[in-house]
């Protein structure tokens, strides 16, 4: 009974999941544009991604915004949550605000930024322009456009990591903040000697979620430069769908999917273990 | 059987036969994606485009689906798939090769020797849309370049126009001096406004013969003509020809600015005849469009052309007689004159014969008096190669990139060219490069 | 737990000003759906001086919602109902450790809460392709089903973990099956939970990007996202309309929170904290 109540979802899963991802590290070995047949090339298409600069930028741009929000986010989140504890009435309305940005959709966040906040014609950019302040689109500069794009999903996801966070904090026992409270804490002291250590599983858990989601980018850059200008906020995920659909190249496509999913399954597997041993102590 | 069942039986056949006629004649609908059109625009296509064919051609129905800025996207992901539009109508040959080379739009080589395209089109047309020997595409529209300028302005101030570089650095300085900026130019709202600039000033700097010998492979990109148009385009830039906000503004909005004589002239294509009435109506002064100024050795006017948009028929389309005979009654010259009336700039089709047309409605005498001059010149020779048509993609694209990191110092005008060669080679081995038309 | 008033008062402040930060788009979003687009470039951040109700109609009519939203709504029905089923009889199994290979299952489907869709995309649309499945709400919905099911999975397992096993041992000595136990005893308790993932499914459906812009691509077949998305290209000036059309998207999404924040914040919370 156990195999038939499980069968469906395991057999939907392998179907759209695991059975084109193994089709996928085949793929990076062949060259095709999903027309003609097929050709083998061995390991041509890794070779072709080592020596291509865009594919350079685009690993760097992904390790790059890693560690943007490996830091940012986490840092603005732990902040508000621990100032969430010193707030007596009203927590939840701030939960509710912090945690919308997480539930609308990304492509309508991004049209949002990139058409009122971005636009040095119909957005605060233009606003700012006629003030006399001389702000300019980041999205249209190559030195700017990925941070342009990162500031719209931080700003997206802090939220939902502070919320977390505030729930892991009120978890803390009193008694380790009576305790140093008679010692004569204040509140930063409080905060950075108590209560941080105490939510370490959680900060820490919460990392590696950022860290294997800030591979998984896509959406934001896809729809606020399209990797551009010039490939300047490229990442792996867009130059493998570029590849793939623009280029017609989907043994390229193939092997740059495969290269930062391997970094994403190894990072997967800590996050198993950690999540195993929680439940097998 | 009997004499009777006989002669009734052939009767019925016959009637049958009568009554289903054409296939043309049955209910028939076929789709088309185009770009972006802002409602008055999809008004003029529906109602010139779209519907006399349909009322000559009872039975059949067009229907447009409007992508935006995404057409090509979309184009390339649905036709990858099998799926997409009757009618593929694409963004110039550069985008249409790939596509052809895979085999998802059909040869129409058929098609055109039983209309006979190739004696209605310009050669030159027919040649940007053969790939690998077949023809796979046609050109919806030529378009060129030159330089839009603001003739009242220039009226007042006692300035004529420059014909030969020297006259129009010249000029440019002069401006600069008098504290506007030269150039109406601006690539915030679409980057590729970069190849307007590089194609004007390979083709009338380094001239059209030393372009057609790259793109045939006589030449590499690096050579000396190639390097010292580009180096002055980088002086240019240095000098503040280009204004110093090239990157923040739209080409629109660059274009608005010179009809309020806030900008000189503005180096533009002739698709930009479709915003004449809107900008410069509200200030009353009147638009004009001359060839860009060439260097010695050149022969002036020098147009570079260029096929903004194709059309190009699905391989999986359930009607491809439908669309041919669609293509066909759009390269006529009552086509020509009606839409070039209505809607300027975008519906150039490039006819062999425009005898005997004439243009009404919102063709002013300065829009008539380019095509004339474009289809002259073409007719003569005279003519240059913008990047946008005549150029493999993946060099295109770095064309330009590349030529930023030029203004801007990051690469010296001679590794961009080197780089350009690469690509192009690389592309010209696989097939990629649109049949360069014979001088 | 904080006497000091001044650190008190600096807190509160910090925090209004993030959440100022958080609501200052959506508030842009507002305001602009209701202005034209010259207003807009004109006083981006005041109130409209004329409420324009016509960008509603405008961008219902030009994105074609009326088809998109029927489409979105065939697609989530259809996503929700089929990650409830499986994904809740799949979590049972790996509560109860009904298969041999229960840990394996596991970690399968732990993994799977992270996988990069570019990894099985592109043979995915391929196969498709040649299918014939493209532009088809039911290949999509298998698609969202195959993908949202492992967290799914791993939140419904944690609703089946905290149930007592002795009121499943009671219904077997009844003489109920391991069928019954699931239907009968389990789920009814877990059933917040079945409700939780089915909000969270739903909203994530709604919302989703990259598939529905890559397999749904006439414009008969659009989900509310793929039609948002496309008017955004077209109507590239008209912000108002653009803004309006966003709005309509968001509006289903934001009403379902405010009924059931509770379940969205303790569902998407704790099971990215509980796993």
């Amino acid at each position: 009974m156990g195999r038939l109540l499980i069968a469906p979802a395991l057999i939907i899963n392998m179907l759209i999941m695991l059975g084109p991802a193994l089709f996928t590290v085949v793929l990076a070995f062949y060259r095709w544009d999903g027309a003609s047949t097929p050709v083998f090339v061995g390991f041509d298409n890794f070779v072709s991604l080592l020596g291509d600069r865009a594919f350079w930028s685009a690993l760097q741009n992904n390790l790059l915004w890693t560690a943007i929000f490996l830091t940012v986010p986490v840092a603005i989140a732990l902040v508000a949550g621990t100032l969430l504890l010193t707030v007596r009435k009203g927590t939840m309305l701030f939960q509710l605000i912090f945690f919308t940005p997480i539930i609308i959709a990304t492509v309508v966040w991004a049209k949002i930024w990139q058409l009122m906040i971005y636009s040095p014609v119909s957005g605060i950019v233009n606003l700012a322009n006629d003030a006399g302040i001389p702000l300019r689109d980041p999205l249209s500069m190559p030195q700017t456009a990925l941070l342009g794009v990162a500031i719209v999903d931080i700003w997206r996801w802090w939220g939902f990591l502070a919320v977390i966070f505030f729930g892991a904090l009120r978890q803390v026992p009193t008694e380790r903040v009576e305790a140093a409270r008679l010692d004569g804490a204040g509140f930063f002291q409080l905060a950075w000697y108590v209560l941080l250590p105490a939510i370490r599983p959680t900060i820490m858990l919460m990392m590696v979620l950022s860290l294997i989601w800030s591979f998984l980018v896509f959406d934001f850059v896809f729809i606020l430069t399209g990797g551009g200008p010039a490939r300047s906020s490229e990442v792996l995920a867009t130059f493998a769908y570029r590849s793939a659909f623009y280029q017609g190249n989907f043994g390229i496509a193939a092997a740059a999917a495969l290269v930062f999913g391997v970094f994403g399954l190894a990072v997967s597997v800590v996050y198993v273990r950690v999540q195993l041993k929680e439940d097998n102590p | 059987m009997t004499l009777k069942t006989v002669a009734f039986g052939a009767m019925a056949l016959a009637t049958l036969a009568l009554l289903s006629g054409p296939s043309i004649a049955e209910d028939v609908t076929i789709s088309w994606w185009y770009e972006a059109a802002n409602p008055e625009q999809q008004r003029i296509l529906e109602d010139n485009v779209i519907k006399p064919f349909e009322e000559a051609n009872p039975g059949v129905n067009i229907e447009v689906e409007y992508r935006g800025e995404n057409l090509d996207q979309s184009l390339r992901l649905a036709l990858l798939a099998g799926a997409g539009p009757d009618i593929v109508y694409g963004s110039g040959p550069s985008y249409i090769a790939p596509v052809a080379l895979a085999g998802q739009v059909l040869a129409l080589d058929d098609y055109a020797k039983q209309y006979g395209w190739r004696d209605r089109l310009l050669p030159v047309s027919i040649n940007v849309g053969t790939f690998n020997d077949h023809l796979y595409a046609l050109p919806a529209s030529h378009e060129a370049l030159g330089l839009f300028y603001n003739k009242t302005l220039f009226e007042k101030n006692g300035w004529s126009m420059p014909k030969t570089i020297d006259e129009f650095e010249a000029f440019c300085d002069q401006m600069l001096k008098l504290g506007i900026v030269p150039l109406a130019t601006g690539n915030a709202s679409w980057r590729g406004a970069n190849e307007h600039y590089v194609s004007i000033i390979l083709n009338n700097v380094a001239g059209p013969d030393t372009f057609y010998k790259v793109l045939t492979g006589e030449l590499p990109w690096t050579n000396p003509k190639f390097e010292e148009a580009i180096v002055k385009m980088a002086e240019w830039w240095d000098k503040g020809y280009f204004g110093p906000n090239y990157f923040s503004i739209g080409g629109e909005q660059a274009f608005a600015q010179l009809a309020t004589g806030e900008t000189g002239i503005a180096p533009n294509g002739t698709w930009m005849f479709q915003f004449g009435k809107q900008y410069f109506e509200p200030t009353s002064q009147e638009m004009a469009f001359a060839s860009f100024p060439t260097a010695e050795g050149v022969p002036y006017p020098n147009y570079p052309i260029g096929v903004g948009a194709t059309f190009s028929i699905n391989k999986n389309s359930q009607h491809p007689d439908v669309v041919a005979k669609f293509l066909d009654y759009v390269y006529t010259k009552e086509f020509y004159a009606r839409l070039n009336s209505v809607w300027l700039g975008m519906w150039a089709v490039p006819l062999r014969d425009l005898q005997g047309v004439e243009l009404g409605g919102e063709a002013t005498p300065a829009y008539a008096e380019a095509m004339k001059s474009m289809s002259e010149a073409i007719a003569n020779n005279q003519y240059g190669y913008t990047t946008w048509t005549f150029l493999p993609p993946a060099t295109d694209e770095y064309l330009i990139s590349g030529i930023e990191d030029v203004w801007l110092k990051k690469i010296t005008p001679h590794d961009y060219l080197a780089e350009l060669d690469r690509l192009f080679s690389e592309e010209k081995a696989g097939g990629k490069v649109p049949q360069t038309p014979l001088r | 737990m904080v006497q000091d008033k001044w650190a008190v008062r600096l807190g509160l402040g910090v925090l209004c000003f993030a959440a100022f930060c958080s609501l200052f788009p959506i508030v842009l979003l507002l305001l602009n759906s209701l202005k034209s687009a010259r207003e807009i470039i004109i006083s981006p951040l005041a109130w409209p001086m004329e409420f324009r109700w016509d960008n509603f109609a405008r961008a219902w009519q030009d994105a074609r919602f009326d088809k998109a939203i029927v489409n979105s709504l065939i697609i989530v029905v259809l996503t929700v109902f089929a990650v409830c089923t499986t994904a809740s009889a799949a979590a049972y199994v790996l509560a109860r450790r009904l298969i041999k290979r229960w840990q394996l299952a596991t970690i399968y489907f732990l993994v799977g809460t992270t996988a990069p869709i570019q990894l099985f995309l592109f043979p995915l649309y391929l196969a498709y392709s040649k299918l014939g499945l493209i532009n088809n709400p039911f290949g999509v919905a298998l698609i969202y089903t195959a993908i949202f099911s492992p967290v799914a999975i791993m939140l419904l397992r944690t609703f089946f973990i905290a149930i007592p096993i002795e009121v499943e041992e009671a219904a077997e000595i009844d003489g109920a099956n391991a069928w019954q136990k699931f239907t009968l005893v389990a789920l009814p308790i877990a059933w917040p939970g079945v409700l939780t993932v089915a909000l969270i499914v739903a909203m994530n459906t709604w919302n989703e990007f990259v598939i529905a812009a890559t397999f749904l691509q006439t414009a008969e077949r659009l989900t509310v996202i793929g039609a948002f998305f496309s008017l955004s290209g077209r109507y590239v000036t008209d912000w108002g309309e653009v803004m309006a059309a966003a709005l309509i998207v968001v509006i289903p999404i934001v009403t379902l929170f405010i009924f059931f924040q509770r379940q969205f914040i303790e569902g998407m919370a704790g099971g990215a904290v509980k796993g």
